[in-house]
């Protein structure tokens, strides 16, 4: 069965049901709807990253539903991110941030946990100022207040 | 950033995958970004006799208290309620206490961090003896969301009444360490409600651990150190028949005997994890488990560290037969075994915990590592933690104990294991060279930690491991006279 996601610019998408529900947004929609050949407007997304999104599903559509654990700390699952996802997110900055924002919105958590863990490994081991870089990000605090935050936070470093 | 206005929102997906260091790091980068982070770095907080004298901190936990969801309180301080009456969302509290703590102030501050907590507490577990008087128990039954209790009860037997057991009536999991119980459970009491109990009972002559389990007809995870003589059949008889969704089971016990063994691996259901010690070792013959191929699909953790009666086939056996395994600790595992044993198919292993035995065989005049080792070995990509110690008293000279972490001797056939995080090698004849640890440094990307003796002269011990250390890499001494003392006395 073919479903068809209509992006933010009107693009139509068909794809199959079983790839289409990697997102539980959309595996719900269906399920409520019922099986219809109305397209599904997914209004938060454009075509650019859909496409992405989609090859995402595509790739991952066998992968065995993940078992949500009751005491899930993202940083004590295994660090490592398959070979085929790191190169799927070697895309620009931008890119990298709709596809979070979109798996969020479509409810894909493997591929927003990538997504996020990518993130997090371009954060690692970087200073503020070195952050700030990276991310474009301008520095809104004084001096006074960034001493004071350093100093308050110093003891939260052996924790 | 060009889409700063939906950058919260990426901020908070992106939260919970950042280390402790990056999250210190990331709230000096903007208000934003500090506005989003801070509460994060406040979900846990451990406090212990030295904060309290830190003002900064004081007026750090004033401003941030409402973040914090996990407490761990070291020490108990009349300052105490200065650093904690913030904290009004506590998810979890933990009490670390020494001994020496005084009762009465324990109680008071407790009771008050109880009241301020009352509508979110979930998990109270303390390690310290304070008695459980009326007192505490009504505040508890008045805390809605409490599901979890760790009761740690130390010099006199322990009485509990009836809103005790209220309590527990209430709980999911409940962990239980005291000396000696004096346990009144009602005759019709059960605890449907509890899923993962967990108690120590050093003393206790009764099996009184199996007769609160047998009362818990949802229990899925025991863990009981009982050294009653009968804990294995109290559990064989009273435990496995009611407790049908059991799937962990630890036993640590005092000592075994083969029929008991026998008829207890006989009505033991398939397990995802199970785990058994005990205190006197005792050599055996070699007994073969009776699993089926049901029992060696279930199970994930297999922990027989301490187990006298689990030899090297039985462990071979388990390697060669559990597909499933994440993590598996034994005592022993001889090289010999290995070689003319079936490949071990434990693929998705992380975590090897093993002594092995019988490891060389000479040849030309010197030694070399037998290779079926680094075969089987070589099958666990997925190794994250390796774990192999070895000085077992009663070896002889002849078996070698020594697993060669030098290149030309063995390492370089652990380039596959890239995702190694913890190494440690316990025995005592390493002679690594600076090489040997540099090979490590490239071959293991993820690697953390490194504990044992590198090389038996003291001074290059020193040297490698402080190499280690500029590399970013944890490293400690392996104590050996601790592992042989812990394993003379049991425990």
């Amino acid at each position: 069965m073919t479903i068809t996601l209509t992006s933010l610019d009107n693009v139509e998408f068909k794809v199959d049901k079983d790839v289409a529900e990697r997102s539980i947004l959309i595996k719900n929609m269906i399920d409520d709807i019922g099986e219809t050949d109305a397209p599904i407007p997914l209004p938060n997304v454009s075509s650019a990253v859909l496409t992405k999104v989609i090859e995402y599903c595509e790739h991952h559509r066998h992968d065995p539903p993940q078992v949500q654990d009751e005491s899930d700390d993202p940083r004590k699952r295994s660090n490592d991110i398959e070979e085929w996802d790191m190169k799927f997110m070697q895309v620009d900055q931008e890119m990298l941030f709709e596809i979070i924002l979109a798996a969020n919105y479509l409810d894909i958590k493997p591929l927003l946990d990538v997504g996020c863990k990518t993130v997090a490994n371009i954060i690692k081991g970087k200073t503020p100022e070195e952050i700030r870089k990276v991310f474009n990000i301008v520095n809104d605090f004084t001096p006074e207040e960034e001493a004071q935050i350093k100093k308050e936070n110093e003891w939260a470093e052996d924790r | 950033m060009n889409d700063a206005v939906r950058l919260p929102e990426i901020l908070i997906a992106i939260g919970p995958h950042l280390s402790r260091r990056s999250l210190l790091a990331s709230v000096s980068v903007s208000k934003t970004w500090k506005h989003i982070f801070e509460p994060l770095l406040w979900t846990l907080v451990e406090l212990d006799e030295h904060d309290y004298a830190n003002e900064s901190i004081r007026r750090a936990m004033a401003r941030n208290g409402k973040f914090v969801k996990n407490l761990n309180l070291k020490d108990i301080h009349k300052k105490t309620m200065d650093f904690v009456q913030h904290c009004t969302r506590l998810h979890t509290l933990r009490l670390n206490l020494p001994d020496t703590t005084g009762k009465e102030l324990v109680i008071s501050t407790l009771a008050k961090i109880l009241q301020h907590n009352q509508e979110t507490l979930c998990v109270l577990d303390s390690k310290y003896d304070f008695g459980w008087g009326p007192g505490i128990c009504q505040t508890l039954l008045a805390c809605p969301r409490l599901e979890a209790l760790g009761i740690y009860e130390s010099l006199t037997h322990m009485e509990v009444d009836h809103d005790f057991w209220k309590i527990v009536a209430r709980l999911k999991r409940l962990s239980i360490v005291t000396l000696a119980l004096h346990f009144l459970v009602g005759e019709q009491d059960t605890f449907p409600n509890l899923t993962h109990l967990h108690m120590i009972t050093p003393h206790c002559w009764e099996p009184v651990s199996a007769a609160l389990a047998s009362r818990c007809p949802n229990l899925i995870e025991l863990s009981v150190a009982d050294y009653s003589n009968s804990i294995l059949s109290a559990i064989e008889r009273t435990v496995l028949p009611k407790c049908r969704n059991l799937s962990t089971l630890v036993v640590n016990c005092s000592e075994t005997t083969s029929q008991s063994r026998a008829s207890f691996f006989k009505k033991l259901p398939p397990m995802k994890h199970f785990g058994m010690s005990e205190r006197f070792f005792k050599p055996t013959r070699n007994e073969k488990l009776p699993f089926s191929q049901e029992h060696f699909h279930a199970l994930v953790h297999i922990d027989l560290k301490w187990c006298g009666w689990a030899r090297s086939t039985t462990v071979q056996e388990l390697l060669s037969s559990c597909p499933n395994l994440q993590s598996f600790k034994a005592e022993r595992l001889s090289g010999r075994d290995i070689e003319y044993g079936d490949p071990w198919v434990c693929l998705r292993l992380e975590e090897l915990w093993v002594a092995f035995i019988d490891v060389e065989v000479p040849s030309l005049g010197s030694w070399t590592p037998r290779p079926g080792i680094y075969r089987q070995l070589q099958r666990l990509e997925r190794l994250q933690i390796f774990d192999q110690y070895m000085h077992l008293p009663e070896m002889s000279k002849e078996h070698s104990d020594r697993l060669d972490f030098r290149l030309g001797f063995g390492l370089e056939h652990m380039a596959i294991h890239r995702r190694l995080r913890k190494l440690r090698t316990g025995t005592s004849r390493q002679e690594l060279s600076v090489k040997d640890i540099k090979w490590m440094i490239q071959a293991w990307p993820e690697l953390e930690e490194v504990e044992g003796i590198l090389h038996f002269k003291e001074a290059e011990n020193t040297k490698l491991g402080r190499f280690l250390e500029r590399n970013g890499i944890r490293y400690r001494t392996t104590d050996l006279v601790r592992y042989d003392e812990v394993y003379q006395a049991g425990f």
